[in-house]
């Protein structure tokens, strides 16, 4: 498998694109960006490949860093660490991963494939678990397709690792994981079951790197001949806006290895004189327009710099920002009643079921 | 006076003699069970429940042969078992011989060997009869030794931390499906906060496997007898009981212990911290310590004892405090009011006296900003 070698432009719209994707949460990817920089500088290789070449029983390596966004802004990433747990796990099984993949595009995630890849020269799946960003790993496509989520290998920055070889189910795993991930400081590199190409082809969601990078695209073009960048993430996006406004409000708390919280907008423009409040749990879960429902999970909820177009996150809103509330599809594993179930607002706490910002549009 | 092969430490023999090996009897669990809460220092928790466990293998067959270290072979693996987690939970539910042969057998299967015996870390309290269970389960035999000597609250304040012995893997089971290995971690430190993290996540009981330890590293650092101890400390409360002896008299004779003080408990202050009891206790003096008072402060076990406000001992100094009548231990969690106690202190394991030893396992490591004291300087 050769693939694309992706360009230092590619993996600049990337990091814009899969910020939006990350709907508030993931983690700001600039310091991915940084990283892959310099890997391209010294040579390394970057590239992408389709589930398409992949074959049956190659095994796939799923990256993530798994940790506050808050703590991410702290300390870069460095590539060597989801590299270990690349290998911790590659030595484990006594097999080398075909391809590697994100367990989500939404948010620095995105680049952690592409890190250990350039490191261990291996490729990198056109693809990922969530399709945007979830707060928990039992929110991943692989997890409502009940596939098992052990092994999983996990390491920080101080030589501590964790192999969990067999688990009740995604739940437990994200217990104990995150619990694990939290006394290490909120910061840890893990490789999650790892995945056939079989599974893969069923369960993925696939191509979503490149519509991360085509997103980010449409992004820098639309900055570049000062068109509407919102609009053009809208058309790139297939998706709709709900509101424009200001910040107004911010409330967070960090509990539990999570940033909780709920930001208020003030309408601008079209929507002045009405409200928009958004929750989050690292990522934006639910947006209410008036005290009205407007989006839940599993769609994606994105708040965009109006005069940018560029994503702004959970841990990165403050007040007097101009946004604009935009909703995305959700992938089409999570609108079945199993994905729903493991990704509706129920799966969050919320006592209302799920229901399609796009549901009245006809565009969704 | 036969030696065994590898036995060069402390200048004496298993206290078995040079036999390879002894059965350890249906009699010897509730003496190893009384002899281990004495040595638990009140802390290690309260053996009853594994006490439960080991008669009821016991009764459907199983029995347990301990094993003389010095017939361990270098290379031999011994592992290091015990079920960890708050006392309170483990009380409720019976340690399950299963879980704790799982966590073994996840060990095994990770580093790709077989262990050729079992061995607890800590003869103090429950932990130091935990591992025949499992020694009984597996049908493999229970190493005579600690890594101890008593019961302390955390891996770091073992031999085998003070002689910066490798800290990993470990291994940790649940009793749902889940299995955590930790191949690797910074230090002795980092392994106890990441492992007691997750023992907690599932629900303040797992079982452990921790550090597996080679043969020659047992005989070399390991706290050799401590599983006879414990039995002879057991059969000698029962015997003065039966003989209707003072059974503290007869602990500090065998044991050569110095008794501290005498009296009845006044008051008790609790409080759980990060995981710990911590707390303090007051004891009031009866017959020839009538007016005097004594203060004990505890970390999940005793750790500084004053007498009217001066400090006579501290960790790594055993410190038990005994029913006075019965000569039974008393725990940190089941001391109250009005108990009529003796205060007694044996001697730390050698291992713990030295500078590093005591930057482990003295004062300063508990957090007490004192320095270690110990009735038996100047004693001979």
């Amino acid at each position: 498998m050769r693939g694309r070698q992706l360009s230092e432009k590619d993996f600049e719209h990337l990091a814009v694109g899969a910020w939006i994707l990350g709907t508030g949460g993931g983690g700001d990817p600039y310091h991915g960006l940084l990283n892959v920089r310099r890997l391209l500088d010294e040579g390394r290789p970057a590239r992408l490949v389709q589930a398409s070449d992949l074959d049956g029983d190659d095994l796939v390596g799923v990256c993530g860093q798994m940790g506050a966004p808050l703590v991410s802004q702290e300390r870069i990433t460095d590539p060597v660490m989801i590299a270990g747990a690349v290998e911790r796990m590659e030595s484990y099984l006594g097999r080398q991963f075909a391809a590697l993949m994100t367990v989500e595009i939404g948010g620095g995630n995105a680049f952690q494939p592409f890190l250990a890849g350039a490191v261990l020269d291996r490729p990198v799946l056109d693809g990922d678990t969530m399709g945007r960003a979830f707060p928990a790993m039992q929110h991943s496509s692989f997890s409502v397709a009940n596939l098992s989520i052990t092994p999983c290998s996990m390491l920080d920055i101080r030589g501590n690792e964790l192999l969990l070889t067999e688990c009740e189910d995604w739940y437990w795993a994200e217990r104990i994981m995150r619990r694990v991930c939290m006394e290490w400081g909120n910061r840890a590199f893990n490789v999650k079951g790892p995945r056939t190409g079989r599974e893969v082809k069923d369960w993925g969601i696939l191509g979503t790197v490149t519509k991360a990078i085509s997103i980010g695209k449409a992004v820098r073009c639309a900055q570049a001949e000062n068109a509407d960048p919102v609009s053009a993430v809208l058309s790139a996006g297939e998706g709709r806006k709900l509101f424009q406004g200001k910040v107004t409000d911010v409330r967070r708390r960090m509990t539990g290895g999570y940033l909780w919280g709920r930001a208020k907008l003030l309408g601008l423009d079209g929507d002045s004189g009405s409200r928009m409040s958004v929750d989050f749990q690292n990522e934006f879960l639910v947006a209410r327009h008036d005290d009205r429902k407007a989006a839940s999970v599993p769609e994606l909820i994105c708040l965009l710099d109006t005069e940018s177009g560029e994503a702004v996150g959970s841990e990165t809103l403050r007040y007097g920002q101009r946004v604009t509330v935009i909703v995305l599809p959700s992938p089409p594993v999570y609108l079945t009643e199993p994905g729903l179930v493991c990704t509706g607002p129920e799966a969050f706490g919320y006592d209302f079921s799920f229901e399609s910002a796009f549901a009245h549009t006809g565009t969704g | 006076m036969t030696e065994g092969p590898g036995n060069r430490r402390q200048g004496k023999s298993w206290p078995c003699g040079g036999l390879r090996s002894r059965p350890i009897s249906f009699e010897d669990l509730d003496a190893l069970a009384a002899g281990a809460w004495v040595l638990g220092t009140g802390g290690g928790g309260d053996p009853y429940c594994s006490l439960l466990a080991a008669k009821q293998l016991y009764r459907a067959g199983h029995q347990v042969e301990l094993l003389n270290p010095a017939y361990l072979a270098d290379d031999d693996l011994v592992a290091m078992v015990s079920f960890q987690g708050a006392p309170l939970v483990n009380s409720e539910r019976l340690p399950d011989p299963a879980l704790m042969v799982k966590a073994i057998r996840v060990m095994e299967k990770h580093i790709g060997r077989r262990f050729a015996a079992i061995m607890s870390s800590e003869i103090g309290g429950c932990n130091g009869v935990q591992p025949l269970i499992a020694a009984a389960a597996m049908g493999v035999p229970l190493v005579d030794a600690d890594a101890m000597g008593r019961a302390f609250p955390d891996v770091s304040k073992t031999c085998f931390a003070v002689h910066d012995l490798r800290p990993w893997p470990l291994t940790v089971v649940d009793i749902r499906r889940n299995s955590v290995v930790i191949p690797k971690g910074t230090d002795w430190f980092w392994m106890e906060r990441v492992s007691r993290q997750i023992v907690t996540e599932m629900g303040s009981t797992a079982s452990t496997c921790k550090a597996p330890r080679t043969g020659k590293e047992v005989r070399s650092f390991g706290i050799l007898g401590s599983v006879t101890r414990a039995i002879r400390i057991g059969r000698l409360l029962e015997e003065a009981h039966r003989t209707h002896a003072d059974p503290v008299r007869k602990l500090l004779e065998a044991e050569n212990g110095l008794e501290l003080f005498r009296g009845k408990v006044v008051d008790v202050r609790r409080r759980t911290v990060g995981g710990f009891l911590r707390g303090d206790t007051a004891i009031e003096g009866l017959d020839e310590y009538h007016s005097s008072r004594f203060e004990l402060s505890f970390q999940n076990e005793f750790s500084v004892g004053k007498r009217d406000g001066e400090a006579i001992i501290t960790v790594p100094d055993l410190i038990c405090v005994l029913d006075s009548d019965s000569g039974e231990a008393i725990g940190t969690e089941t001391l109250r009011y009005g108990q009529r106690v003796t205060v007694i202190a044996m001697r730390s394991p050698p291992v713990f006296l030295s500078e590093k030893g005591l930057k482990h396992a003295g004062p300063g490591a508990f957090g007490f900003d004192q320095d270690f004291v110990s009735p038996f300087s100047g004693v001979h």
